[in-house]
């Protein structure tokens, strides 16, 4: 039976082969779940220098700690909330030294994928998009990454976050209507 | 039509069909035009995707995790350090409320006397209950050498199971 949920539970093998010391099992570990963790770390961090560093720092962390990590839960879940941790940690020091501009960085935004016929228009609406997520709080900048653009369930996000996953679609109405209201003002303007 | 309920009770309720809130999207054309516009933006939201981290992300991971310790070790390390630190403890304590190691013998051979004495105490005490009141004493020995078996097998198992969670 144990065989039976090492087969199912992604990652299980790797993360086992990578406890006992064998380094490429966690090298595949990090191949396969980069993405979401930079991307998280870059939606909240803003700049590419600091989101890779800090995702860095995060798949070193989840190295030395393996022997902490709980199979039960899923591997890239454990990892995203070792990231998002980090990064409200920079996030706090950060405001703390001074108040960033929120436009710095604008030009590294993620791009996110869009198909050749989606033209012009489609990238432009993108941009205000981006420039009106751009605006928000870290807090709903996390979910909306969360659900939207690597598409979590609310209990994934709850587990992600540490709450509770009744609260996740409430956090996820009013991130959307900041959004929205930005994005009426920005059109108005 | 009665007064509009918060965008986020009605937009929250639809998503969970609820009839009531699904009945006042349909009556409601302004609380109708703010649920399309939050429709367009999960639309566009949906779109997004993660970027790519750099092309040299995973390189310098491996850099940095091949500078350190393997986990197993790590883990082994951390038991060998917690056995040690134990045993200092346990000889400053005893250096420390005897003062002297001279001593040491001494109070080796008290301890040993005195454990004799306990010894034939109890087992004096042990054939004064015997000879008493022999089937109480049998039956409350038997029950006791069951229970911590079983305490000893139940732990046994549990840390079996421990193991192959986390090998
Ligand atoms: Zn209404």
């Amino acid at each position: 039976m144990l065989a039976e949920r090492t087969e199912t539970v992604p990652y299980r093998a790797e993360v086992r082969a990578a406890r006992r010391g064998d380094r490429s099992a966690f090298e595949a570990l990090v191949r396969s779940v980069q993405r979401p963790i930079y991307g998280l770390c870059l939606r909240l961090l803003r700049t590419e220098a600091e989101a890779a560093e800090v995702a860095q720092e995060t798949f070193l962390r989840a190295y030395q700690h393996l022997g902490r990590y709980d199979e039960s839960k899923p591997f890239d879940l454990w990892v995203l909330a070792i990231a998002r941790n980090l990064c409200l940690d920079l996030l706090r020091r950060r405001s703390r030294v001074h108040t960033q501009d929120v436009d710095e960085m604008h030009e590294s935004l993620p791009s996110g994928e869009r198909s050749q016929e989606e033209g012009v228009i489609a990238a432009e609406e993108h941009r205000s998009l981006e420039t009106a997520l751009s605006t928000l709080g870290a807090d709903d900048r996390e979910v909306l990454a969360l659900y939207y653009v690597q598409k979590r369930t609310t209990k994934e996000i709850a587990l992600v976050m540490g709450v509770a996953p009744g609260t996740i679609m409430a956090r996820l109405f009013r991130a959307r209507e900041k959004l929205r209201r930005q994005m009426t003002t920005e059109d108005a303007q | 039509m009665n007064a509009c309920p918060e965008l986020e009770t009605l937009l929250i309720g639809a998503a969970e069909h609820d009839a009531d809130a699904l009945a006042h999207l349909r009556n409601c054309p302004d609380c109708a035009a703010s649920a399309e516009q939050h429709r367009q933006l999960e639309k566009d939201l949906f779109r997004l995707a993660d970027p790519l981290p750099p092309v040299d992300f995973v390189q310098s991971v491996m850099a940095r995790v091949a500078l350190e310790p393997a986990p197993a070790r790590v883990e082994l390390r951390t038991g060998f350090t917690i056995l040690a630190v134990t045993l200092m403890g346990a000889v400053l304590a005893f250096v420390a409320t005897h003062g002297n190691l001279g001593l040491l013998g001494t109070r080796a051979a008290s301890s040993v006397v005195a454990w004799r004495n306990l010894f034939f105490a109890a087992s004096e005490a042990l054939a004064a209950i015997w000879s008493t009141a022999a089937l109480p004493t049998a039956v409350a020995m038997a029950g006791l050498v069951v229970v911590s078996t079983l305490g000893v097998r139940r732990l046994a198992s549990h840390r079996v199971v421990e193991a192959q969670v986390r090998p």
